[in-house]
């Protein structure tokens, strides 16, 4: 693409970096566009195309191009020789040293940060789904927030396992999405629980699964009080070291593989 | 001891859990901070960056799809936010007669002297002469190491363009630094 004739999809306006860049475009060779006026390379001619080899790059006085110079993997023999290509090496060279003392910074403390932030979520209130307990002459429920934190912490008390996802709902989905609505009638009747889990390589799927069922039966029974008639318990990940990458998190396979069972 | 994965606990914060979202903003705040603070040059304003990202992030992870890395996401949501504050602070600048106006701030921010070496206030110094996108494309990939790939995602732009940016704010820097011994 030559300087100046494609102004561009109409999109590229605002993405466009040409404010404080030093760079000067190297002169195309060929006729000067006549839509242009001023015949100067103008610094801000269109370009988000990349260094590589566009009007972007700066081309040194040896011929060479700037970004191919900097993004070489190894100096070539023309470059070990070259006045003009060691000059952009060591400018290169010289941010590096401030790069990785910058890298070497340590982090900010982040505890006052931390605290804010949970004042501010904590003062949050996020309307949940109201659940039955006990008989229906209690008229007593429980936030399936509460409900949830139980019957994970029960499944958390085995070695070697998280929870994850726990819902709590009615049995029957009409009556689940009467209950959601507002100011409708409140739902009361028997509850079902799903839970994923996470855990360590040595138990076996079935083991931790009926473990966790009758652990969650207990609990709802004597210490939520709640009529659960179903527990729905998926193990979803395996626990390992699975935190990989700049961006970590990867989980350890994919999910066409993840190994799913539920009773 | 194993810990809990970040997509675990999105997902349970997701579903109302605080104590897994503080887990969440414990394990991430350090890192987002440091984003933050080379984004925009001030550690109060990347304090309150943060801060709101996260307060935004608890109120979408009941939409957030767990198949997305948390700490992508949490990227995108603060590398947004600080640009948004530096496009704004662009006008004010322009206007300014003095441009010496603007340096004073820098100074004076006494935690930015106490624990940034000399080395680390000029290079801060010299990203102020990047546009808001240079700096955060050369910020993510020179100091948080993350990929072109990882780039585009967080500033949705294309991978060819976060390696325009990237080259012209390494152009820049090199020759300010330079200058600057």
């Amino acid at each position: 693409m030559a300087v100046g004739t494609n102004p561009g999809p109409p999109g590229d306006g605002p993405d466009r970096d040409h404010e404080n860049t030093h760079s000067r475009p190297h002169h195309t060779p060929g006729p000067e566009t006549p839509s242009r006026p001023d015949l100067t390379p103008h610094p801000d001619a269109p370009s988000e195309t990349g260094p590589e080899g566009t009007e972007e790059d700066e081309i040194l006085l040896c011929g060479r191009s700037l970004s191919a110079v900097w993004e070489a993997d190894e100096p070539d023999e023309h470059t070990t020789g070259c006045p003009y290509c060691r000059e952009a090496l060591t400018g290169l060279g010289v941010l590096d040293r401030y790069v990785r003392e910058a890298r070497a910074e340590r982090e900010p403390p982040a505890e006052a940060v931390t605290a804010r932030v949970m004042n501010l979520v904590r003062a949050e209130l996020r309307p949940g789904r109201m659940l039955p307990l006990g008989e229906p002459v209690d008229d007593a429920w429980i936030a399936e927030v509460a409900a949830a934190k139980v019957f994970r912490e029960t499944a958390e008390s085995l070695p070697g396992v998280f929870a994850g996802s726990c819902r709590v709902m009615p049995v029957a989905p009409a009556a689940a999405r009467r209950s959601l609505l507002p100011g409708g009638p409140r739902y009361r009747g028997p509850m079902r629980v799903a839970l994923e889990l996470t855990a360590a390589l040595d138990w076996t799927v079935p083991e931790l699964a009926s473990l966790v069922r009758q652990l969650i039966a207990d609990a709802a029974r004597d210490a939520v009080g709640m009529d659960i008639v179903e527990i729905d318990v998926s193990v979803v990940d395996v626990l390992g070291d699975d935190l990989g990458g700049a961006l970590g998190d990867e989980p350890p396979f994919s999910d066409e593989t993840r190994e799913r069972r539920e009773r | 001891m194993p810990e809990p994965s970040d997509k675990l606990l999105a997902v349970r914060a997701g579903e109302g859990d605080e104590a897994a979202f503080e887990s969440l903003v414990r394990r991430h705040s350090g890192q987002l901070l440091s984003l933050a603070t080379r984004l925009l040059g001030s550690r109060a304003d990347a304090e309150d960056a943060v801060q709101d990202a996260f307060v935004s992030a608890w109120r979408r992870l009941p939409e957030f799809r767990a198949d997305a890395a948390f700490s992508s996401w949490m990227y995108r949501i603060v590398t947004n936010r600080c640009l948004n504050l530096l496009r704004a602070r662009r006008p004010t600048q322009d206007l300014s007669t003095v441009p010496e106006l603007s340096a004073p701030e820098h100074a004076a921010s006494p935690v930015r002297a106490a624990e940034s070496t000399e080395v680390v206030r000029a290079l801060s110094d010299a990203l102020d002469g990047l546009t808001p996108e240079q700096r955060a494309c050369w910020v993510l990939r020179e100091l948080h190491g993350l990929s072109y790939e990882e780039i585009a995602e967080v500033t949705h732009i294309s991978q060819q363009a976060v390696r325009g940016r990237i080259f012209r704010a390494r152009r820049y820097l090199a020759e300010a630094m330079g200058a600057w011994r």
